[in-house]
This record gives C-alpha cells, sequence and structure tokens, in this order.
C-alpha cells in the first residue's frame, strides 16, 4: 500500500474538513502504528485510536514530506524502507517568520539528502507539524511525533520556551532532538544536540564590536523571556568591564504591538544611548527597526545591533529601514567561500529571492546534513547507537568546518559580525579566524578589549 | 520531620500545566497546599514553605517582597532555566532548596524537607548571631563602666564588679544600665573637663603676647 505524498490539513481555514479530515489522519496514523509491529520490536505499539481534543485538529497541520528526488515517497511501499523524523517549526504566530528559515533549511538539507539516494538506500521522510509559536503546542506535538508516532529523532525549536517544552517528551522516550537556534546556553541534555550559537561564540564579540566603534552606554530593550534577559546579564557584564553603561532596559512581549514598540523607542531616543542593543523576537523587530528609523536618533548615526535580526527581517523590514544597523551570527549569505556560495545559490534556486539563506536557515540544514552523516556510518536510528556517531563528527559547513563537541553536545561554530548596506546585504565586518569552541556553562564572559586610555577619551555616554 | 500533613505549602506560581501536576503531587503526599498568583505577601506567613517560580515572577514583573533578612518561612525555588539571570535571584533571596521545573515526582518530599530545615538553620543562627552580638555590646560597656570605677575610685576589678551588681539590685535594673548611665556620666564629665581646660588656657594668653 502506498503512503500520500502529503496529507496536509488545515482546518482553520474550513472547518467542515476537518470532519472528514479526522478520520483520514486518524487512519493514516493507525498505519504508521502497523508498521511499527515486529519491524522495531522494542517500539511497537498497540494500535489505539488517537484521543486528540478538538483544538489540536484545528491547529495541527500535518505535513508528511516526502519531497522531490530520486527517492521519493511514491516508491515507498513499506515504511522499513524510509528513515521517518519529526520536524517541529511554527508555520504561525509571532515567530513564524523566523521559523520558515529553519523549515526551509531542514527541507533542503532532506532534499538534498534524497536526491543524492538517501542514507543507505532509503529516504529521509519527514513529519511536520506547526507548533504556531505556542509553548504548549511545541510540548504536545512533541509528545504525538515521539510517543504516538513512534518517531525518535526530531529538528525543531526556535525560542528557548519552546525547546523547553519538548525536551521532557524527547527524554521521557529515548529520542533526539536537533537544536538549531542560537540561544542564552546553561543546558545540556544527553537527548539533545545544540547546533546554535550559545554566548560565548556570538554575543561577547558584538559587544566588544559596538564599544569599540560606537561607544559604551547601551539601551537594551529584547522580548520579554528567558533569553533576552539572560543575554542582557551578560551584555551587563561586559560593559561594566569595558567602562561601559546600560542606560535602560526594556522587555516587550512575544506579541507586542507597534504602539509598544513606539513607547519603547521615544524612552531611547530620551536617553540618547551610543547603541541600541535589540534582542526582540519575531515580528516585533519589524516594527521596533521602522520606528527608531524615523527618529533623529537614528539619523544621527546611532545604530541598532542584534544578535536576533537576519536576512529575513532585513529584507522583511525595508533595505531602508535596515541600512547601517549590525548583526552577529555564524552564518552570513556574503561569506565569502565556495561552500557558501554553493550553497546560497542553490538555496536561492530552490526557495526564490524572498526567502534568503540566513544562519537558521544554514544551521537547520546542517543539522539535518551531520544526522544524515551519521545515520550512514552508523546504519541504525537507535538513539545509543546515532548518539555515538554524531557526537565528534566533523562537517564542512557552508560557515566552515564545524564539530560537535562531544562533551557538551554543542558545536563549534564560527563568529561573525556584519554591517547592513544599501542593498540590503550584510558587509562582513569581523571574522573569527577560526571556529570558536561552545563553552554554555559560562558565567563570567570577558571583554576582548578592556579599556585603556586611549578609550576612555570617547565619550562613554557622559553628559 | 513532621507528617506532611502538618506542613502547609503555598506555590508562588502561574496557573498552568506544571503547576497543576505540582500540587496535585504536593497533595497527594499530604501537604496542605495553596497556590497564590501573583504573589501576595501577607499569605508567607500562613505557610511553612513558599515555593516560587522565579522566572515567572521576573517576566511578569511583579513584586515578591520576600524579606530575605528574617524570612517568614522556608523559600523553595523553582526554577525551569538553570541560567544565572534566574539562579542568582534564587540565591539573592537565600533560596533554601531548589526544584527542577517541569516538576518530576521524586524529588519534591526530599527538598520540602530540606528546605524547612535549612529555614530552621538559618533563623536559629541568626537569632544566635543575635544574642552574642547583644553580649558582646553589653560585655563592652560593663567593662568600660568598671574601667571608669577603677581608675576614679581606685577600687579593683572585683570590687567594681560589685559595686555594679549591688547598685544594681538596689534599684532593681539590670547591671546593663548603670553601667551605661556611667559610661554616660563619665562622657559629661570629660567633655565639661576638655571645655574648663579651654577656657582657662583662653584667660591665661594675653591677647598681645600669642607667637
Amino acid at each position: 500500500m502506498g503512503v500520500h505524498a502529503s496529507a496536509e490539513l488545515d482546518g482553520v481555514e474550513n472547518f467542515l474538513s476537518w470532519h472528514a479530515a479526522r478520520p483520514v489522519l486518524a487512519a493514516f496514523i493507525s498505519i504508521w502504528r502497523s508498521f511499527d509491529n515486529g519491524v522495531e520490536p522494542e517500539r511497537a505499539k498497540v494500535i489505539q485510536p488517537p484521543v486528540f481534543g478538538v483544538e489540536f485538529w484545528l491547529c495541527a497541520k500535518i505535513h508528511i514530506t516526502c519531497m522531490r528526488g530520486s527517492v521519493g515517497c511514491s516508491d515507498v511501499t513499506d515504511l522499513n524502507d524510509c528513515w521517518r523524523i519529526g520536524v517541529l517549526f511554527s508555520q504561525t504566530g509571532p515567530t513564524a517568520l523566523a521559523e520558515r528559515a529553519l523549515l526551509n533549511g531542514t527541507r533542503f538539507a532532506i532534499e538534498e539528502v534524497n536526491k543524492a539516494g538517501g542514507v543507505r538506500g532509503k529516504p529521509i521522510i519527514a513529519v511536520e507539524m506547526d507548533p504556531a509559536s505556542d509553548e504548549a503546542r511545541y510540548r504536545d506535538f512533541s509528545r504525538v511525533i515521539t510517543e504516538e508516532m513512534g518517531i525518535s529523532v526530531v529538528f525543531g525549536g526556535y525560542t528557548s520556551a519552546g525547546r523547553k517544552a519538548m525536551i521532557p517528551n524527547i527524554e521521557r522516550t529515548d529520542s533526539l532532538l536537533f537544536y538549531p537556534t542560537f540561544y542564552e546556553g546553561f543546558e545540556y541534555s544527553d537527548h539533545v544536540f545544540y547546533f546554535g550559537s550559545c554566548p560565548n561564540q556570538y554575543i561577547v564579540q558584538l559587544v566588544d564590536h559596538m564599544i569599540q566603534k560606537f561607544g559604551g552606554s547601551f539601551f537594551l530593550v529584547g522580548a520579554n523571556y528567558v533569553f533576552p534577559r539572560e543575554s542582557n546579564r551578560i551584555i551587563k557584564e561586559l560593559l561594566s568591564q569595558a567602562g561601559g553603561r546600560v542606560l535602560g532596559e526594556r522587555y516587550l512581549p512575544l506579541d507586542s504591538t507597534a504602539k509598544q514598540a513606539e513607547a519603547v523607542v521615544r524612552d531611547i531616543v530620551k536617553a540618547k544611548p551610543d547603541v541600541v542593543f535589540s534582542i526582540l523576537v519575531g515580528d516585533q523587530i519589524l516594527d521596533f527597526y521602522s520606528a527608531f528609523h524615523r527618529t533623529d536618533l537614528r539619523k544621527a548615526g546611532v545604530p541598532i545591533a542584534s544578535i536576533v535580526t537576519t536576512e529575513t527581517e532585513i529584507d522583511r523590514m525595508g533595505h531602508d529601514i535596515a541600512l547601517g544597523h549590525y548583526c552577529a551570527a555564524s552564518f552570513f549569505d556574503t561569506v565569502e567561500s565556495s561552500g557558501s556560495k554553493r550553497f546560497v545559490d542553490n538555496f536561492q534556486q530552490r526557495f526564490g529571492e524572498s526567502f534568503r539563506a540566513n544562519s537558521s536557515a544554514e544551521a537547520a540544514y546542517n543539522q539535518v546534513m551531520v544526522f544524515a552523516d551519521a545515520l550512514e556510518r552508523c546504519g541504525t536510528i537507535s538513539t545509543p547507537a546515532l548518539r555515538e556517531a554524531v557526537l565528534g563528527t566533523q562537517f564542512a559547513a557552508p560557515q566552515g568546518d564545524i564539530r560537535v563537541d562531544a562533551e557538551n553536545h554543542h558545536t563549534y561554530l564560527w563568529s561573525r559580525i556584519g554591517v547592513v548596506d544599501a542593498a540590503g546585504k550584510i558587509e562582513i565586518v569581523y571574522n573569527s579566524p577560526r571556529s570558536v569552541p561552545p563553552d554554555p556553562y559560562l558565567i563570567n564572559h570577558d571583554i576582548k578589549h578592556p579599556p585603556t586610555q586611549a578609550s576612555r577619551k570617547l565619550s562613554f555616554g557622559l553628559d | 520531620m513532621r507528617n506532611t500533613k502538618s506542613i502547609r505549602v503555598l506555590l508562588v506560581q502561574p496557573p498552568s500545566h506544571d503547576r497543576e501536576t505540582l500540587r496535585r503531587h504536593l497533595q497527594r503526599v499530604g501537604f496542605l497546599t495553596e497556590t497564590s498568583w501573583p504573589p501576595s505577601p501577607p499569605l508567607y506567613d500562613l505557610a511553612d514553605v513558599v515555593c516560587v517560580a522565579f522566572r515567572a515572577v521576573a517576566e511578569a514583573n511583579v513584586k515578591l517582597r520576600w524579606n530575605r533578612d528574617d524570612p517568614p518561612a522556608a523559600l523553595l525555588a523553582l526554577l525551569d532555566f538553570e541560567n544565572p539571570a534566574i539562579v542568582r535571584e534564587a540565591i539573592r533571596l537565600n533560596a533554601h532548596a531548589v526544584l527542577g521545573l517541569p516538576v518530576r515526582s521524586f524529588g519534591v518530599v526530599a527538598n520540602i524537607f530540606v528546605a524547612q530545615n535549612n529555614f530552621k538553620l538559618h533563623k536559629n543562627l541568626s537569632s544566635l548571631a543575635q544574642r552574642l552580638k547583644t553580649r558582646v555590646e553589653s560585655d563592652k560597656t560593663l567593662n568600660k563602666a568598671k574601667q571608669i570605677l577603677m581608675s576614679s575610685r581606685g577600687m579593683s576589678e572585683q570590687e567594681a564588679h560589685k559595686a555594679l551588681r549591688t547598685h544594681a539590685m538596689n534599684r532593681r535594673v539590670s547591671m546593663l544600665e548603670i553601667a551605661k548611665a556611667i559610661a554616660g556620666a563619665d562622657d559629661v564629665f570629660s567633655a565639661l573637663e576638655k571645655l574648663d581646660k579651654f577656657e582657662s588656657s583662653k584667660e591665661a594668653s594675653t591677647p598681645e603676647g600669642d607667637s
């Protein structure tokens, strides 16, 4: 019996259709499960009708992706003949735009692997779900994927809240989570691989650069949750080492309005900092940059530095608004290497101008490629073997060579800083000389350039 | 260790799946459990152990108003992230124990009892320190008074001690009070003496003859 290429259900659009869709999906899930019996005895489950609430059906958009390529879903007649993985990135909600890049990077990598013949001749087949930027859905869907569907490898997560919500289910079902997003560190799980930067790989470098170039009085603005708050703790410590200071610290809820962003901008204009440091996340980035753009402070040359803003947000806000602002990431689409150019060109061919490759897409791509490589070597998707194969892996990523640290499950990543030019391209102003080892439990960071006599002469926000 | 049924636990945590799981487990084990959100300081006095979700407090921008120097109850930190921004808040308020979120059933009972014990220990040490401090201060005052008596009246130490004691008994006040009075009076007399000396030295020198 063939598996359909895509069983897509979006109950929000058509209320009636979900009545029809539900039994189809229930049957589909039963079919998935029936292949479990006798295939992987330790994961065999009794077939039970899934018990999901109405809300789940309205909001879940289950997309079974069997991308284009030489090994396609239509060839799969038996679920023994493929590797099933789960993909959890939001397609709706305030962080949908940012998570789209993660999803695109993931799909891009899966397609590349399948085009080349899959892993040990079998394609990777992804079950995607949309957690809608909601922590509770990240939790529930991670349970559905790992427990109900018996899938033991998940690629997912953007915000730290989302990641945190998935981990208990991942650990409980002895699954593995590949998490692609830069974050605030201080985490480890046997069952998680962290493919995004932790603070010593990107925050320290950007703060140091901005102090050197613009001065040490910062105004901090961020989304109201753990990642911006902990990042600001580090930034404040670095500033005090450098003899700088914080003129203000504001937090906006993830679903903030344009008015709320404008209110913060008014406070910033009053404070007159040398640098605005933004750890805003999601749609609020566009509101804030637009509001700031209209101020005299901006016209006077005060920049926004951000560890979150990427090519994606730059394109959405408009190149005129993004011009002259600073970003930090392990990858920009302007990295000049053959590996990077190849990746960027192919990515653009696949997704078009409106979804440029950014660090999120690249990290999502890297983790699937590392997974595929590890799977090829160990030949089984069982957690202990796969984990062993992933740890210590080196991979020639678009950003440069990266390596998974066997001790802390994080990744050696490159560190770059760029400024947006008139064409919306990120001009790279700093490149780390080599990949930076991850130090996720580092509490006290050191500024690279402590104040010297010469630098003290600069106006550090003294009035 | 007392029976769980005699221990009152207050959960200062926003309503959530997590809080419900923790509350149910605390109840299951026998603790008298109440929840409260946003934080309500008057309720702290009614509990033996107050559990606080520190990250939620910071993000909701509410005031905990916890007296860390003289806490009303044991403080158990509920932490869902281990980064310093959150952990140091628990440390600043002298949390007595920690539970990780999302909560596992294992660890709840142990941490409630450890928190209570640390709270009791903290309280005992605080009051001991206070008593010792008071004792040291009063010893200082007593010795000062004795010194005054010894130098002004030519008494020996035992005689001075006896004089203080007798005087205190006669007046039905503490030795410390007499000692304070003596020390206080002595301060006034020395000041007066200094003033006299100053006045007389002024008179002695003639206006023109100053060198």
